[in-house]
């Protein structure tokens, strides 16, 4: 069975999701396939910063009114507390799961075809335009196609390796102690450890969400389970220890990642496909802002497509806005995982911590207003 | 002599303390209750048996047991 639409799209993640809002408010016919029958836990830090948060407003979802919970001191550690700063913007922090549930009901009250819990095999393009295929048989055609499949690859449109391979996503959330959850209170905690680092915040329901990234032959080295990673964050750091003594695990074992493209970013793409959000860039967790720029690609695709720009064109505008961010991220967090004596320099200059946060962040006249204009800030 | 498909088997059976000879190529992961993490897992486990790399794209096809053997038999043999 065929069904054709203006636009196919493969992942309803929040770059997805988001594009398939806006599409779907100018009138285009938008189907979206998503893999999850509902929304699910993602391996993510689920940070979301003042763009992230501005962008949610534009589509007229408040992050605050879905439970977001304000992130205002980030927190740099290693063995101790190295640096302490308030952060120069407004961010939050909410799970992907809400958010990823929000924006996609969001998705289908602007009109968009949403369907959920079906997998998208393949996605070929011929004479016709764009076709489908997922993973009961059924097609699916369209004029254009976006891919936004966040970390996983599709069959045939496979990102090439990133600036920083090998390394290993873990996501836990942890119920802490009344102690230790008031320690943590309204702060990112980004803690170093030999092979890796990880990020800490609360979550909305008042436990914490930890992400690390460690290597993948560090975790080989250490015995490769998720308890053997634990006990080598509580090896190498006291803050740590203190902070995750008698934490209980809210999910019965991790979420887990390997072969991530981190510092990815789409070269051409000479075949008309609009790649979104991690399609489009990879950005390591914690030294940049993922989010952000998977709600920027959604606005930077449609306000090309609005303006009779093609594919391509988006994508080189998409490196020209975020190279520059991806590089240096990366090489932020190659730094953290490679060279963490250098974070203790911060301990003697802890405003250049606040300077590392805001370098990461999407430039404010890059942004996208609601008429899908970029940001006028004069 | 254990061929690649024997080795494959084991590396999964092993992972979920299953008896290799309750497996069948039709098998998909999911069925087997395989998790995020027990893939990590596997693929760490296959890369080292065999001296090989897996990319994301390339897992992302791999559904069933019989997948994962073609799969292996095919780098390894690429490698060879």
């Amino acid at each position: 069975m065929h069904k054709t639409s203006d636009f196919l799209i493969a992942g309803g993640g929040p770059a997805g999701a988001t594009a398939a809002a806006l599409l779907a408010s100018r009138g285009e016919r938008v189907t979206l396939v998503e893999r999850s029958a509902i929304p699910e836990q993602k391996v993510c830090g689920e940070f979301l910063s003042h763009e992230t948060l501005a962008y949610m407003k534009g589509l007229g979802l408040n992050a605050w009114r879905l439970g977001a919970t304000p992130i205002r001191k980030l927190r740099l550690a290693g063995n101790h507390l190295i640096a302490e700063t308030s952060l120069p913007f407004e961010a939050a922090s909410l799970s992907r799961k809400t958010m990823d549930a929000a924006l996609l009901r969001h998705a289908l009250e602007c009109g968009a075809h949403v369907i959920q819990g079906r997998q998208v095999e393949r996605l070929d393009r011929d004479a016709d335009g764009w076709r489908m295929h997922l993973s009961d048989g059924e097609q699916l055609r369209g004029s254009q196609a976006m891919l936004a499949t966040g970390k996983h690859d599709l069959r045939g449109h496979a990102r090439g390796e990133g600036m920083q391979p090998g390394l290993v996503a873990f996501k836990m959330h942890l119920k802490l102690s009344g102690e230790q959850t008031r320690q943590l209170n309204e702060a990112v905690e980004v803690v170093l450890f030999p092979g890796g680092y990880l990020g800490m915040q609360p979550t909305e329901d008042g436990n914490a969400n930890l992400c690390l990234l460690i290597r993948g032959n560090t975790l080989r080295k250490i015995g490769g389970s998720w308890p053997a990673a634990l006990e080598h964050l509580k090896a190498s750091s006291r803050f740590l220890r203190e902070r995750l003594w008698a934490a209980q695990e809210c999910f019965s074992r991790p979420f887990a990642l390997s072969h991530i493209p981190y510092g990815y970013i789409r070269p051409e793409t000479p075949e008309g496909l609009w790649a979104l959000g991690d399609q489009a860039t990879v950005i390591p967790s914690f030294s940049g802002d993922g989010m952000a720029i998977a709600l920027h690609s959604a606005h930077c695709a449609v306000a090309c497509y609005a303006s009779h720009h093609d594919a391509a064109e988006y994508n080189r505008q998409m490196r020209r806005c975020h190279q520059s961010q991806v590089v240096w991220s990366t090489r932020l967090s190659r730094m953290m995982v490679e060279a963490p004596q250098l974070a203790s320099l911060l301990r003697y200059c802890p405003s250049l911590l606040q300077r590392l946060a805001t370098s990461t962040r999407i430039a404010e006249d890059r942004l996208f207003t609601p008429s899908l204009k970029p940001r006028d800030v004069s | 002599m254990t061929t690649i498909a024997e080795r494959c088997l084991s590396l999964i059976a092993n992972q979920k303390a299953l008896s290799v000879e309750t497996l069948r190529p039709d098998q998909t992961l999911e069925e087997l209750q395989f998790d995020s993490l027990d893939k990590v897992t596997l693929v760490f486990d296959i890369e080292e048996e065999f001296h090989l790399s897996i990319s994301d794209a390339e897992l992302a096809q791999l559904h069933t047991l019989g997948d994962i053997i073609n799969g292996v038999t095919r780098k390894a043999t690429e490698a060879a």
